[in-house]
C-alpha cells in the first residue's frame, strides 16, 4: 500500500506543475492570441494586418528590427575574436577576464540607460569633453540626431556575453585534433579557423545570436528611458490603458511572439543537424592553449579593456548622477553629495518599492526552487511519461519575451478574476510574483538539472537501500548535494527579478505596488532632481545585485556561464 | 533448523534487448558466505541490485526468511549494499555516513553515537569520524562502505565487487579482512565478484554465471575440482582439455577414451553418459605429475615441449600428437624435466574429470 501511494507521488507532482503552467504560460499566451485575432465580430485578421501595412506600425515594427539587428551585429563583432582567444590563447589574468566579462549581463541596462542618457544628453558630459578639446562648437544633440544610437550601444554591452559564452562554449567543444588535421594539411592557424572551427561552431554561435535577437528586439525599458516610444515594446506599452477594449495591443503581442518563436525555430533546427556533426568531433585530445606575449598580448588587453569600459561607463555614470549635485555642460560633475542616496531610500515611495521588490524576489525565488528542483527531478531521475513534455514546457520562457506574458497576464487575469487577488489592476503582488518566477524558470530547472546530472545516482540509491524513505533521500541527500546549485539559480532569480523591467512596468499600475524599476521609471520622469533620486535607487539596487551575484559566483564557479546558454 | 535466508527462483530480467538475467535460481543459508562469480557484464550486479529491490525483476521471486519481498520497497529491504563506487556521500563526514541508517532506523542519538564508535573501531576507523569521504583513501573509504552496512545489524549484506577499486596488495588485505568481519558476525554476505581467486578463497558456497544464466553452484573445492561444465572449468582457473568418447561406465568411475589412451575419471553429480558419448577430459595443471602412476591413475607418455620457470613452479608443455597438455610442478634446482625428453607423466581419477562437450553451457 505504501508502495503504491509513493509511486503516484511524482505523477502528482507532475500533472500539479503541468497545471500550474498551463494556467501561467499556456493559457495567457492563447489569450493574447485569441485576442488578436478576434472581436466584437468574431474572427478577424485586420489588426493583424494593420501592423504590417499601416506606416506608423510599420515604422514601429522597422525600428524595433534595425535595433535588433544592429545589436545583434555589435555583439557578434565584440564576440567572435573575444571567445576565439579566449577559448584558444593562454594569457594572465585570463580568469579574472573571463569572470568580468559576465558582469555586463548582470548590470540592469534600465538603470544604465539612465547614466548613459546623461552622458549623451545635450547639456551632457560627452557634449561639454568635445566642446572642451575644441572638436564641437557648441552642445551636440546626439540622442535627438541618433535616436539609436544610445539603445544600441547599451543592449550590446548588456548582451555581448550571451554570445560570447555560447560561442567560448562551441569552440571548447570542437576536437583540437580537427584543426591540427587542418594545419597538418596546410591550413594556417587564420583558415584552419575559418573553414573547420567556425563551420562547426556555427550552430552554437546562431543559438546564442539569436538569444541576442530577441531580448534586443522585445526590450522594453532601454528605449523607454531614451525616449524612443516609436518601437514595438514601448507601443505595446503604451497600450496597456486600453488592453480590454483595443485589440492593437493582442495584435502587437501576437507579432513580437511570432518573430521570437521564428528565431527560435530557426536556431533549433540548426541545432539539431549539429548534433550529427557534434558526434564527429569528441575532445579526445588535451587542449593546448597557446601563450599570448608581446604585441598580441598588448591587443588583447586593450579590447578587453575597452569593451568593460565601455560596459560599466553607463552604470558608473549612474552612481556619478546619484553623488553628483549640478552637472551641467561640464566634463565631471559640479560639486557633491550624499543626498539623493538618503533620498532614494527615504521617501514613501521608494521605500516601498524596496520592499515589494524584495518580497517579490523573494517570493519568486522560492516558487522557482520548488518548482524548478521538482521538475529537474522528475526528468532525470523519475523518467515519467510527460516529463519530456515538462521539461520543454519549462524551457519555452527562454523563447517568450517577458513583454508577451505580461500582457497576457493582464488581458486574461483581469478579465476573468475581476476584483480578485488575480487581477493586476487590484493588486498585482501574485501576478508579479509568478510571472517573474515563470520568466526565470529555465535557468532554476537547467541550474538544478546540471546538478543532478552530475551527482550520481547511487548516492541516492545507497541512501534508499539503507532504509530512508523517497522523502527522505531527497531530504537528507539529494537536496543537500545539490545545494550549490540550487543556490546559485536561486540567486540568479532573485537578481534578475529585483530589477525586472517589462513585467514590473506593465502589471503594476498603482504606486502602492510599484517594484523598483518602476519606481525608478516614474522617478526620472518626476521633476526636482528625479534622475539624480533615481540614479541613487539604482545604486542601490545594483549594489545589492552585485552582492547576490557574487555570491552565487562563488557557489558556481565556472558553472555560471552554463546557464545562459541557448541550445 | 535450516530456515533459508534467500530464496531467489527463476529471475529473469532484461533491459531493451540485453538478457540481463535469464532465469537464475539459488539460496543462501543464513550466516553463509556466498559469492556470486562470473565475467564483467554477466548479470551480477543486477542480481544484487535484485536483492536490494533496486530493480524489479520481469519475473521469479525472491524470498527473504520465507516471505516474498517483492511488495516491500527497497528502503524496507534490510539488505545493505557495499556498491562497486562505494557511494560515500561526499556531503557528510564519516561518522554521518555510517550512523544514516540508524537515523532511518529511528534510534536514539546518543546510542547511534556508540554504535557508530563501536563498528569504526571494528573496521579499524577508530578516531576518522570527523573527516569527510574525499579525505580518506581507497582502503579507508572501502572500511566506511563496510561500516555503514554492517552497522545497522542486518541479516543479510550484499557487496558488489568491494574490493575492484583497491590495488593488489591493499587487495589481499582487505580480502582478509572481509573474511575476518564475516566470521565475527552471523550476516549472511552476498559477494559479487569477477575475481575466482576472492570466491575460492573466501566463499563458504559460490554460483557461477554466465551471460545471465547461473551454470555452476557449490562449494569452492567441489567447483574447482569437480566443474560441471567446460565454462566452469576454464573460469575457475587453467585447464587442459583433452577430446574424449566415454567407453563404459561403473558407478562413479567413467571410463574415457583420450588421445593418452584409455582413462579413469569421475564427474560432477547429477549427470548421465551414454557409451561412445563425445566428452571432454579436464584436468588442471597442477595434478598432472611427472612419474608412472603408482596404482589406479592415469598415466600417459609425452614430448617436453617447453619449460618455464615462475618461480615457485614450472610451466611445462606437453605434447602427445596433435595433443598438448599442460602441467604445473614443483620447481626445484635440480629438476629433472628437460626440454625435448619424452617422459612419463600421470593424474590420478580423482583428479580427472569428464566433463560434457557442449559449447553453450546449459542452465542448471
Ligand atoms: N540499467 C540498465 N539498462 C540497460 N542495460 C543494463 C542496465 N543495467 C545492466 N544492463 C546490462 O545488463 C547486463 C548485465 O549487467 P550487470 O549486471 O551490470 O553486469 P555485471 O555486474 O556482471 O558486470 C549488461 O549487458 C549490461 O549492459
Ligand atoms: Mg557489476
Amino acid at each position: 500500500m505504501s508502495r503504491k501511494s509513493t509511486s503516484m507521488a511524482p505523477h502528482l507532482i507532475l500533472w500539479s506543475i503541468l497545471a500550474f503552467l498551463a494556467v501561467f504560460l499556456g493559457w495567457p499566451l492563447l489569450y493574447v492570441f485569441r485576442g488578436a485575432c478576434i472581436d466584437a465580430d468574431g474572427f478577424s485578421l485586420t489588426y493583424m494586418k494593420a501592423l504590417v501595412t499601416d506606416p506608423i506600425q510599420l515604422q514601429a515594427l522597422g525600428n524595433s528590427l534595425t535595433i535588433a539587428v544592429l545589436v545583434t551585429t555589435t555583439c557578434l563583432l565584440i564576440s567572435l575574436p573575444m571567445a576565439w582567444f579566449m577559448a584558444r590563447r593562454m594569457f594572465p589574468l585570463k580568469a579574472i577576464f573571463s569572470g568580468l566579462l559576465l558582469v555586463p549581463l548582470i548590470l540592469p541596462p534600465f538603470v544604465g540607460a539612465v547614466g548613459l542618457k546623461t552622458l549623451f544628453a545635450r547639456a551632457g558630459p560627452l557634449s561639454a569633453l568635445l566642446m572642451n578639446i575644441g572638436l564641437a562648437d557648441g552642445p551636440v544633440d546626439w540622442l535627438g540626431r541618433f535616436p539609436m544610437l544610445g539603445i544600441v550601444i547599451l543592449e550590446s554591452m548588456h548582451l555581448f556575453p550571451i554570445l560570447y559564452l555560447n560561442m567560448v562554449a562551441s569552440f571548447a567543444n570542437i576536437d583540437p585534433s580537427l584543426e591540427d588535421a587542418a594545419a597538418n594539411l596546410g591550413a594556417s592557424p587564420w583558415r584552419a579557423f575559418r573553414r573547420v572551427t567556425l563551420p562547426l561552431a556555427m550552430p552554437g554561435i546562431f543559438a546564442g545570436a539569436t538569444l541576442v535577437f530577441i531580448w534586443a528586439f522585445t526590450e522594453l525599458g532601454t528605449p523607454l528611458v531614451f525616449g524612443l516610444r516609436r518601437v514595438l515594446p514601448v507601443m505595446i506599452y503604451d497600450s496597456v490603458s486600453e488592453v480590454g477594449t483595443n485589440p492593437m495591443g493582442y495584435a502587437r503581442v501576437v507579432l513580437v511572439l511570432l518573430i521570437s518563436a521564428f528565431g527560435f525555430w530557426i536556431s533549433k533546427r540548426l541545432t539539431r543537424r549539429s548534433r550529427h556533426m557534434a558526434t564527429l568531433g569528441r575532445l579526445t585530445v588535451g587542449r593546448q592553449e597557446t601563450p599570448l606575449r608581446g604585441l598580441p598580448l598588448l591587443a588583447v588587453y586593450s579590447f578587453l579593456g575597452a569593451v568593460l569600459a565601455m560596459a560599466l561607463l553607463p552604470h558608473i555614470s549612474v552612481l556619478m548622477i546619484a553623488l553628483s549635485r549640478r552637472w551641467f555642460l561640464s566634463v565631471l560633475p559640479q560639486g557633491w553629495t550624499l543626498e539623493f542616496f538618503g533620498r532614494a531610500i527615504g521617501s514613501d515611495l521608494t521605500q516601498r518599492a524596496m520592499t515589494n521588490s524584495l518580497f517579490l524576489a523573494l517570493t519568486a525565488c522560492v516558487i522557482d526552487v520548488v518548482v524548478g528542483f521538482c521538475i529537474a527531478w522528475l526528468c532525470v531521475r523519475k523518467k515519467l511519461v510527460g516529463s519530456d513534455w515538462l521539461d520543454t514546457v519549462a524551457m519555452l520562457p527562454i523563447a517568450v519575451p517577458g513583454l508577451v506574458i505580461a500582457f497576457g497576464y493582464l488581458g486574461c487575469f483581469s478579465a476573468h478574476f475581476p476584483g480578485s487577488w488575480l487581477d493586476p489592476r487590484t493588486n498585482p503582488m501574485a501576478l508579479l510574483a509568478v510571472s517573474y518566477a515563470v520568466r526565470r524558470l529555465p535557468y532554476m530547472v537547467r541550474a538544478a538539472h546540471a546538478g543532478l546530472q552530475q551527482t550520481s545516482i547511487t548516492y541516492e540509491e545507497a541512501a534508499t537501500n539503507l532504509g530512508a524513505s523517497p522523502l527522505r533521500v531527497i531530504r537528507r541527500i539529494t537536496l543537500p548535494l545539490l545545494t550549490a546549485n540550487l543556490l546559485a539559480g536561486a540567486v540568479l532569480c532573485f537578481a534578475f527579478s529585483m530589477l525586472e523591467v517589462s513585467d514590473s512596468l506593465i502589471l503594476a499600475q498603482s504606486e502602492q505596488f510599484y517594484p523598483i524599476t518602476k519606481a525608478i521609471y516614474t522617478l526620472m520622469e518626476g521633476l526636482e532632481n528625479g534622475v539624480n533620486v533615481a540614479a541613487a535607487l539604482g545604486t542601490w539596487a545594483m549594489a545589492l545585485l552585485g552582492a547576490g551575484m557574487l555570491w552565487a559566483a562563488c557557489l558556481l564557479g565556472k558553472r555560471m556561464g552554463a546557464m545562459f546558454r541557448a541550445g | 533448523m535450516s530456515k533459508t535466508a534467500i530464496y531467489v527462483e527463476q529471475i529473469v530480467k532484461r533491459f531493451d534487448e540485453v538478457t540481463a538475467l535469464n532465469g537464475v535460481s539459488f539460496s543462501v543459508q543464513p550466516g553463509e558466505l556466498f559469492f556470486l562469480l562470473g565475467p564483467s557484464g554477466c548479470g551480477k550486479t543486477t542480481m544484487l541490485r535484485i536483492l536490494a529491490g533496486l530493480e524489479t525483476p520481469d519475473s521469479g521471486t525472491v524470498s527473504f526468511d520465507g516471505e516474498d519481498v517483492a511488495t516491500r520497497s527497497p528502503y524496507q529491504r534490510g539488505a545493505p549494499m557495499v556498491f562497486q563506487n562505494y557511494a560515500l556521500w561526499p556531503h557528510l563526514n564519516v561518522r554521518d555516513n555510517v550512523g544514516f541508517g540508524l537515523v532511518e532506523r529511528r534510534i536514539p542519538r546518543r546510542e547511534i553515537h556508540a554504535q557508530v564508535d563501536d563498528i569504526l573501531a571494528r573496521v579499524g576507523l577508530k578516531g576518522m569520524g570527523q573527516r569527510l569521504p574525499g579525505q580518506l583513501s581507497g582502503g579507508q573509504q572501502q572500511r566506511v562502505v563496510l561500516a555503514r552496512a554492517l552497522v545497522v545489524n542486518p541479516s543479510i549484506v550484499l557487496l558488489d565487487e568491494p574490493l575492484s577499486n583497491l590495488d593488489a596488495k591493499l587487495r589481499a588485505d582487505m580480502r582478509a579482512e572481509i573474511g575476518r568481519l564475516h566470521r565475527e558476525t552471523d550476516i549472511a554476505f552476498v559477494y559479487v565478484t569477477h575475481d575466482q581467486v576472492e570466491a575460492l578463497s573466501l566463499a563458504d558456497r559460490m554460483a557461477v554465471i554466465s551471460n545471465g544464466n547461473l551454470v555452476g553452484i557449490g562449494k569452492p573445492s567441489e567447483l574447482y575440482h569437480r566443474p560441471p561444465n567446460r565454462f566452469c572449468a576454464d573460469f575457475l582457473g587453467r585447464a587442459n582439455l583433452l577430446a574424449a568418447t566415454v567407453t563404459s561406465v561403473e558407478g562413479e568411475a567413467i571410463h574415457i577414451d583420450t588421445p593418452f589412451g584409455p582413462w579413469v575419471g569421475c564427474a560432477a553429480s547429477g549427470q548421465t553418459w551414454r557409451v561412445g558419448e563425445t566428452v571432454l577430459g579436464m584436468i588442471r595443471p597442477e595434478s598432472v605429475t611427472p612419474g608412472i602412476a603408482p596404482s589406479r591413475g592415469n598415466s600417459f607418455k609425452a614430448l617436453v615441449e617447453n619449460v618455464q620457470l615462475a618461480g615457485a613452479t614450472l610451466e611445462v608443455a606437453l605434447r602427445e600428437g596433435n595433443t598438448s597438455c599442460h602441467a604445473t610442478v614443483l620447481s626445484r634446482y635440480a629438476t629433472p624435466i628437460t626440454v625435448g625428453q619424452q617422459a612419463d607423466w600421470h593424474v590420478s581419477q580423482e583428479d580427472t574429470v569428464v566433463i560434457k562437450q557442449d559449447e553453450e553451457p546449459s542452465a542448471l
